[in-house]
């Protein structure tokens, strides 16, 4: 009977160890998010105290200085024309790998800011050194502004 | 008679296992964490996923400083003739079709430039005229480029606190691995056009002797270095009537129309052409509405869109 529990015992432990091991191996891999709604609802969403609009590739690639487009399969960025630091930018790349080398351009690209809004206007930085930037499998998410709640939720909703 | 420890023997209460029921308590609690994880995941087999969050940026960027970006342009392009017949009523509109408080007739020929007076309309061209031109400006040039999509034809090098010095002195304009001045940056690309905007930083500055002196450094380095382009002067942007109240910096719309003044006597001076864009945004007020901004000096894309359609719609032969 003793051996019966036993056995028992560390079948549970077994089997209770193996589950967390799947449960936490989480698969960000797996991920598809419509690179455009997860902006265009960033933009609804959250609140800003700009009018940041939608700009294109090329735009993008002006303002995103050290980002690589061949490692970008999709893209969507709301900038402001200068009044502010608030932004959005979600990135798809390739693969995992190439999500990170766009994550570096995107901390380049926040630094960047901070540099030209130190002097030209400092009440724009503080929000640069709390931003929300989030790699998601192959995905590059970054949203600038003043309520990060919000973008979090919202980026809940698409990476779940 | 049975001794004491067969009494005692019957009557004891049985070893309890501890190891045992340790192990199984574990199992059930690991057992309960982990069906509690599964539950919160709801996830079907093989598809759970999580976002690595992080907030904030990681203090090992190498970008130490702003650098403006360069688009290339290499075409020529003809002005698109327009077949109706009207007369500049010193009015701007949208190319989108939205409605503004300006509205530009098309004209179908050109008028001679006079010197010393802004250009006056002409036939419309499209945004290919802009493809052998460099556009050298501040924040606001910045918002024309992203805002109307004119970065995907031209080169702009354009920053947010750029100056009439800082053109010479700062290093701005990323070219490879090197960060050079936009001075530096002109001299290693031809352009037959070169707009240029700048003035809104430098309205708190003691004197505009200094700024128009500056500007004039600016006109002569890029007809040295490119000694056949038109040069285009265009006049400081308003701000809206609000920030123009504040008077920071020096930033209120008289001192704007003064150093514009300056821009136009300048511009007659070096034979540059000079553009009264201003008037492609501004109110009846003489003011940048305050619809028209977030901050009052910044354009929104609206506005940005009016300004592009009056640079189309008055250029020199």
């Amino acid at each position: 009977m003793k051996k019966w529990f036993k056995k028992i015992g560390a079948m549970l432990l077994a089997g209770a160890m193996a589950a967390l091991l799947f449960a936490g191996c989480s698969s960000d891999a797996d991920v598809t998010i419509d690179v455009n709604a997860l902006a265009d609802d960033l933009r609804s969403s959250v609140t800003f105290n700009d009018d940041i609009t939608k700009i294109d590739d090329a735009g993008i690639a002006m303002l995103y200085k050290d980002l690589d487009a061949d490692l970008v399969v999709n893209q969507a960025v709301y900038a402001s024309s200068g009044a502010s630091t608030e932004e959005i930018g979600v990135f798809e790349a390739a693969d995992a790998a190439g999500a990170e080398q766009i994550k570096t351009a995107v901390e380049a690209r926040i630094q960047s800011q901070i540099d030209g809004y130190s002097d030209y206007d400092p009440d724009q930085v503080p929000r640069l050194n709390d931003t929300v930037l989030q790699t998601v499998g192959k995905y590059v998410i970054f949203c600038a502004s003043d309520h990060n709640d919000q973008a979090e939720a919202v980026i809940e909703k698409y990476t779940k | 008679m049975k001794n004491k420890a067969t009494r005692y023997r019957r009557y004891r209460k049985p070893k309890r296992n501890y190891k045992l029921i340790i192990l199984v308590t574990v199992a059930v609690v690991f057992v309960i964490i982990a069906a509690i994880v599964l539950l919160m995941t709801l996830k079907p087999w093989g598809q759970t996923s999580g976002a690595n969050v992080s907030s904030g940026i990681t203090s090992d960027v190498s970008e130490s400083s702003s650098t403006i970006s360069q688009n290339t342009a290499s075409q020529n392009s003809q002005p698109v003739q327009s077949s109706s017949s009207g007369q500049e009523q010193n009015t701007a509109g949208t190319s989108d079709g939205t409605t503004s408080s300006t509205q530009l007739e098309p004209v179908t020929e050109y008028q001679e430039y006079v010197s010393g007076k802004p250009v006056p309309q002409s036939p419309p061209v499209d945004s290919n005229y802009f493809k052998d031109a460099v556009f050298v400006g501040d924040s606001r040039t910045e918002g024309l480029m992203l805002y109307t999509g004119l970065s995907a034809y031209t080169t702009a090098y354009a920053d947010k606190g750029l100056t009439v010095s800082k053109v010479f002195s700062e290093p701005l304009v990323k070219q490879g691995d090197k960060t050079v001045t936009v001075d530096e940056a002109l001299r290693t690309a031809q352009y037959n056009k070169c707009y240029i905007m700048l003035g809104i930083n430098e309205l708190g500055w003691p004197n505009e002797n200094v700024f128009i002196s500056h500007y004039e450094d600016i006109i002569n380095a890029v007809k040295e270095s490119h000694p056949d382009a038109k040069i285009y002067v265009q006049s400081i942007l308003p701000v809206s009537a609000s920030k123009s109240e504040k008077n920071q910096n020096g930033i209120n719309n008289e001192r704007i129309n003064k150093y514009n003044q300056l821009l136009l006597e300048l511009s007659e001076k070096t034979g540059a052409y000079y553009l009264d864009t201003a008037a492609s945004v501004k109110g009846e007020d003489g003011t940048l509405p305050e619809s028209a901004t977030s901050d009052g000096i910044h354009l929104n894309k609206q506005f940005c869109t009016q300004w592009l359609d009056y640079l189309k719609n008055h250029t020199v032969q």
